[in-house]
């Protein structure tokens, strides 16, 4: 795509002037197009007025590039010097075996895969006389510094989130996984982005059928831009319609490679910090590889109580709602007078009044994640503490609901995905209605919809559900416990890798 | 997106307006009136058609939280009665609920108090409304008063508590010798049953100590109150009907001597001895510990256990001899020994005229007293 | 979707499909059968009542070994031909159906009983049964998804509920064991035999597994463990009640969890709480039996697929699910349905098998 879909496969002249004429009128005369010429020997040095007026034959080379995106240093010291100090020795220097080179090239033939090129961010060569072109790889554009992902904190393990630069992305995951198996695939995605996408698996492991459907998908979208993970995971997820993530992104890198060994493709994109692992079911979402840092006890507990938390998400204010306005017999007698104490005065009805309380809540939220830092705490304390207190004092809303909504606020978080928490804010609203309008009746028929939702999902032909359905035991002990590390000897069927085993025997001299 | 797809989510879509119409079982805790108690006494005057005259003890939710710190005052009432005159409890429920401000819930009944005179003729009919209604729990307690149910329902708790929960409290925690928690479910099951009968304990209210006490019980014939056995007998029944006793055991000694015991565990088998169910012997086995004696005589040799043991084993016997023998005389088989005749013999056994067999027959009684345990000094 | 949908069952999942079916059609009334039959000894009539429906499993399952592919709608052509054959299963899948309307209604009514007081039926049952369609809808891989998620927490509770019930038994209304006769315990055995219906389902599933030999261990596996739960339940609901004391309750089994009283259990009653369990179990049953018509009207029809047979199905569903005005109309009709249910759903396949074994059809090793 580029340039070539218009259908030029304009040659390159001999020219360089006309060549580098031909490249900044492709782009619109761009201001941030820098042209460097290169005088021939014969010319009278410094006089570019000159040159220009005697035409080309004075020009021995011109050097292109965009600015901001190439490395203007590098470029002076490893081309423009070299060129101004005998230009036909560097050319032929530039020329002759790229591979013997100490610079990253490329020869073209073409002008459109020229100026692909040179929109990459790399360094483009004209010579008199040449009907071929040099591209250089020289990027000089500014990058982020690796930092601890903000949106998937750890206790422990390693803080390296993905940049927004695909090759130090990928260069992570190498430093992880320094195994000749590890399969890095490019393609590029959008006709107006031209975003290179990289698809890494392991090749003895990943089953062949997912890899060959991750790249017919990835193949088959026609979009003019991808600017961010986001993009690619609504266009190759299995349903388009759910609310339930088929995919899971993630911008740790400990997290990708340790989905790349269990037998899992990951999809890393160029400009994006987030990376895509599929398949994907529902187990995943709220493990983190953090688990396993930990020992078998203390890893377990932590998934249970993630575990405990999002269907606290999920459930605690439809369920609240039920007990305290359809269901009351099954609330204990002192509970239940102690919530209808707390309520008396509460001029709203109570469904009203739990979506008011969480429609707050959700506003705080995002206007969180928004505010300077330096403001944040202080509106914090004030939002929550001072107006849920006034809020109180003057019963528009209960203390027993406050309790339940900044609960289930709380709860939405302890799973390690940010994207899967917004699904179970989702849910959490249909729970609502569901307890509201027909009590604990609702509640079950609601969970009922939403499992045979669930149930109906699939993700790269992996059923949403594993490893409870259909129930595969060797995974299901992964499930919500954390198997021990020692026990791990197979990697989980969920995933129908090529290879199933994991590691050999771990005993020590203590474990004959 | 094909039609049926189509249509689908059409529907889906219209879903939510007719979810909008709804909300008919919906009604918030505060508009509720939950009732946690009910008192079923007979009407001051027989004669009406509305024989019945029923209360309720409501809580007020408004005084039900503690006052915030500092705050110095005391709350008011924590409850408040309504009682009227019905032919029948659910009349009685109907027309209560036309009077308070909320929804009548029958969710949340703790007690269903009986007045000791009225049910002497007969509380089935009355107490059909228990497990017809379906959020009423069944496992509420069932007490026979001896003051009228609304008395007893007026008076206040020396705790901070509800009154009708703090008898639950006393029922659930003290389910031991002196007092015998029983559910309506399991009184309404031996009314179903042939040759079962029920019994219920005793809630009275101490004017002088201002406090509820539960005293005795009231063993019926059918759903007839036939009488009502002290605190002494019901320890004893409770052995015999293996409940769990933590009331302890005074064993008098010679001499004007006393061992006391607590933790005491009963288990007894009932052995029907001939189909017509006119012998039976039951096998009561006793384990205790010695928890105090009224002389100076810290240890004991195996000898004086043994014979302390065999001295407990008498008394229990001679008690509970006398016990089963008021119970006869009420022709009330509490302790349903027809049923274990049917658990032996089957349809060899016949239920008829089983109350006047079973006044006259002979019981057999075996105790075997073991102390398990003497405190610190043993 | 990129992969297609898939129509193979493991036959592990035979034991979760099978077991979820039986449960979940009814666990909460068979006592009051149980007892009229037996008396004392009602527990024993479940069991009764599955060992002859073991004969019903291995003739399905050698059905499908003579006809491999075939379902048991499919093969009464090929064995009684054509017309006949359209005529028999015509019938049943009206019966079935009807039959399966009148015990959803059953359940629409516990729940308005228990739950929804004041909430018209027809609308929570609309609720309820568009969920079942949109499940059926999707297909047996979706319907055996759901199904193995609920079965292990689902049967995990309802065990405890009954196992917390079982201190408030007093074993000497169990007893005597075997105070019957054998015309007591046949009579017993076909009154009970209603709760094994739901096996009609494996006349339509036994083509989607290859490994029949294991599917035939799997069902009889779910077929014990539904008898190990209608035995707790039994022993449980008379060992509280009695027999005469069950016949107060339109539901003794769910009046058994009513009865537990648990001083720091975090809920005032247990009751519900079995029943919601139940209402899950109850909610994959129902889609297994309302996929399991649709198919069978599809392969009888073969230009209607099965998607389309559940969108047809829907409204004459519904229909006979109000039709009833109350519990006791409800239980009059399917008290007729139960007694003829026995040569519907198993004298259909043990007839089908027997002709093809006397007629030599199909394949023989």
């Amino acid at each position: 795509m580029g340039f070539r879909s218009r259908g030029g496969m304009t040659p390159i002249g001999p020219d360089p002037v006309g060549n580098a004429a031909n490249v900044a009128k492709a782009l619109g005369r761009a201001t941030d197009l820098v042209i460097r010429k290169i005088p021939g020997d014969d010319c009278v040095r410094g006089d570019a007025a000159a040159d220009a007026r005697d035409g080309s034959s004075s020009v021995r080379a011109v050097v292109l590039f965009l600015e901001g995106l190439a490395d203007e240093e590098a470029i002076r010291r490893h081309i423009i010097t070299p060129l101004l100090a005998d230009a036909a020795a560097a050319i032929a220097h530039f020329s002759a075996a790229n591979e013997l080179s100490a610079l990253k090239s490329s020869t073209h033939e073409t002008l459109e895969t020229l100026i692909d090129a040179l929109l990459e961010g790399q360094v483009l060569l004209f010579a008199d006389g040449c009907h071929t072109g040099l591209a250089f790889v020289m990027p000089g554009w500014s990058l982020r510094p690796i930092s601890e992902p903000p949106s998937e904190k750890a206790i422990r393990g390693p803080r390296e989130g993905f940049t927004e630069t695909l090759r130090e992305n990928i260069a992570m995951v190498r430093r992880w996984v320094r195994d000749p198996e590890l399969r890095v695939t490019k393609m590029q995605i959008g006709t107006r982005t031209h975003t290179d996408v990289a698809i890494m698996y392991l090749g003895d492991v990943a089953n062949p059928d997912i890899v060959t459907e991750v790249r017919k998908r990835l193949a088959a979208i026609k979009i003019d831009a991808i600017l961010e993970a986001g993009y690619l995971e609504q266009l190759i997820t299995d349903s388009r319609t759910t609310l339930f993530p088929l995919t899971q992104a993630t911008e740790r890198s400990d997290k990708v490679t340790s989905a790349i060994l269990e037998g899992r493709v990951a999809i890393i994109v160029d400009k994006s910090a987030s990376a895509i692992i599929v398949p994907t079911t529902v187990n995943e979402l709220y493990q983190s590889p953090e688990d396993h840092y930990y020992d078998f006890w203390l890893g377990t507990l932590l998934r249970v109580i993630r575990l405990i938390g999002n269907n606290l998400a999920i459930a605690l204010p439809g369920l609240y709602i039920a007990l305290a306005a359809v269901n009351s017999e099954l609330l204990p007698t002192q509970l239940a007078l102690n919530i209808a104490a707390s309520r008396l005065g509460v001029p709203f009805p109570i469904l009203l009044e739990v979506l008011l309380v969480e429609l707050t809540i959700e506003i705080f939220r995002e206007a969180g994640l928004r505010l300077p830092s330096t403001v944040a705490q202080t509106l914090g304390v004030v939002a929550g503490v001072v107006l849920g207190f006034a809020a109180v004092q003057i019963s528009i809303v209960s203390n027993a609901t406050l309790i339940v909504s900044v609960t289930t606020a709380v709860a939405s978080f302890s799973g390690p995905n940010f994207q899967v928490g917004i699904s179970w804010r989702w849910l959490k609203y249909f729970m609502i209605l569901g307890g509201a309008f027909m009590g604990l009746f609702g509640i079950v028929a609601v969970g009922c919809f939403i499992v045979a939702h669930m149930a109906t999902l699939q993700s790269f032909g992996v059923s949403y559900l594993a490893p409870w359905a259909p129930l595969q035991p060797d995974a299901l002990v992964d499930a919500p416990l954390r198997q021990p590390l020692w026990l791990k000897f197979r990697r989980h069927s969920t995933w129908r890798t090529k290879n199933r085993r994991r590691m050999g025997d771990t005993r020590g001299e203590d474990n004959p | 997106m094909s039609k049926i797809k189509q249509l689908l989510l059409l529907s889906f879509m219209i879903l939510p307006v007719f979810l909008l119409s709804g909300c008919w079982d919906v009604e918030g805790l505060e508009n509720r009136e939950l009732y946690t108690a009910i008192a079923i006494d007979g009407a001051e005057d027989a004669a009406l058609e509305d024989r019945l005259r029923v209360t309720v003890q409501i809580p007020l939710i408004k005084n039900i939280l503690p006052p915030a710190a500092g705050a110095g005052e005391s709350q008011g009432p924590k409850f408040y009665t309504i009682s009227v005159n019905a032919k029948s409890v659910g009349e009685a429920l109907n027309m209560i609920n036309d009077q308070v401000s909320g929804v009548l819930d029958n969710g949340h009944v703790k007690l269903v108090l009986l007045q000791e005179d009225y049910a002497r003729g007969g509380v089935a009919q009355e107490l059909d409304f228990v497990t017809r209604i379906p959020q009423l729990p069944k496992h509420a307690n069932l007490l026979i008063t001896r003051q009228t149910g609304e008395y007893i329902l007026n008076q206040t708790s020396p705790k901070d508590l509800l009154p009708s929960l703090d008898i639950y409290q006393q029922l659930q925690l003290k389910n031991s010798g002196r007092s015998l928690a029983v559910a309506a479910w399991e009184f309404v099951k031996k009314l179903d049953e042939p040759g079962q009968d029920p019994y219920i304990p005793v809630l009275e209210y101490n004017e002088d100590n201002k406090t509820f006490e539960l005293n005795g019980l009231a063993a019926f014939r059918h759903d007839k109150l036939a009488g009502i056995l002290d605190t002494n007998q019901t320890r004893f029944i409770s052995m015999l009907d293996h409940r769990r006793n933590d009331s302890g055991l005074e064993i008098p000694l010679p001499g004007g001597r006393e061992a006391v015991f607590r933790v005491v565990k009963a288990s007894s088998r009932i052995i029907p001895q001939n189909r017509q169910g006119s012998n039976f012997l039951i096998t009561l086995k006793v384990h205790a510990s010695i928890s105090e004696f009224n002389f100076a005589r810290p240890k004991l040799t195996k000898k004086e256990m043994e014979r302390l043991q065999e001295q407990a084993a008498r008394f229990v016997k001679e008690e509970c001899q006398q016990v089963l023998s008021s119970i006869q005389a009420l022709h009330a088989d509490v302790l349903l020994l027809g049923l274990s005749c049917h658990a032996k013999y089957g349809k060899d056994f016949s239920y008829v005229d089983w109350r006047e067999k079973y006044g006259r027959a002979d019981i057999d009684l075996e105790v075997d007293f073991t102390i398990d345990r003497g405190e610190a000094y043993f | 979707m990129t992969f297609p949908e898939k129509t193979s069952l493991r036959p592990s999942m035979y034991l979760v499909l099978i077991f979820t079916a039986i449960i979940g059609y009814d666990m909460l009334s068979n006592p009051l059968v149980s007892v009229k039959a037996l008396g004392n000894s009602g527990y024993f009539a479940p069991l009764a009542a599955a060992v002859p429906v073991i004969a019903i499993i291995i003739a399905m399952f050698a059905l499908q070994k003579r006809f491999p592919g075939k379902s048991g709608v499919q093969c009464a052509s090929l064995i009684i031909g054509n017309v006949p054959a359209v005529i028999i299963n015509l019938l049943l899948i009206i019966f079935w159906r009807v039959f399966a309307a009148l015990s959803a209604r059953n359940i629409m009514t516990l729940v308005s009983t228990q739950m929804l007081l004041k909430t018209p039926l027809w609308f929570f049952s609309t609720i309820g049964y568009l969920g079942i369609m949109y499940l059926a809808y999707h297909g047996i891989e979706s319907i055996s998804r759901f199904v193995a998620f609920t079965f292990i927490p689902a049967t995990i509770i309802i065990i405890i509920v009954f196992c917390a019930a079982f201190p408030y038994i007093d074993i000497r209304q169990l007893l005597p064991v075997l105070d019957f006769s054998v015309t007591d315990l046949i009579k017993g055995a076909f009154s009970m035999s209603y709760l094994y219906f739901p096996l009609i389902l494996l006349f339509l599933i036994t083509p989607y597994t290859k490994k029949l030999p294991s599917a035939r261990r799997f069902t009889m596996a779910a077929l014990a463990l539904s008898v190990l739960v209608f035995l707790i339940q039994n022993i449980g609901a008379i060992g509280i009640f009695g027999t005469s004391g069950l016949n107060r309750y339109t539901w003794p089994t769910l009046e058994f969890a009513h009865v537990i009283n648990i001083r720091y259990i975090a809920l005032e009653q247990i009751g519900v709480v079995l029943l919601t369990v139940w209402l899950v179990l109850t909610f994959g049953a129902a889609a297994f039996n309302y996929w399991g018509t649709a198919l069978a009207l599809s392969q009888l029809f073969p230009k209607i697929s099965y998607k389309m047979a559940v969108l047809i199905l829907a409204l004459p569903t519904g229909l006979v699910l109000l039709l009833p005005q109350n519990i006791i109309d409800t239980r009059f009709y399917l008290l007729i349905f139960e007694r003829w249910g026995v040569l519907a759903f198993f004298g259909h396949p043990l007839i089908l098998w027997l002709i093809a074994v006397i007629r030599r059809q199909g394949k023989e090793s």
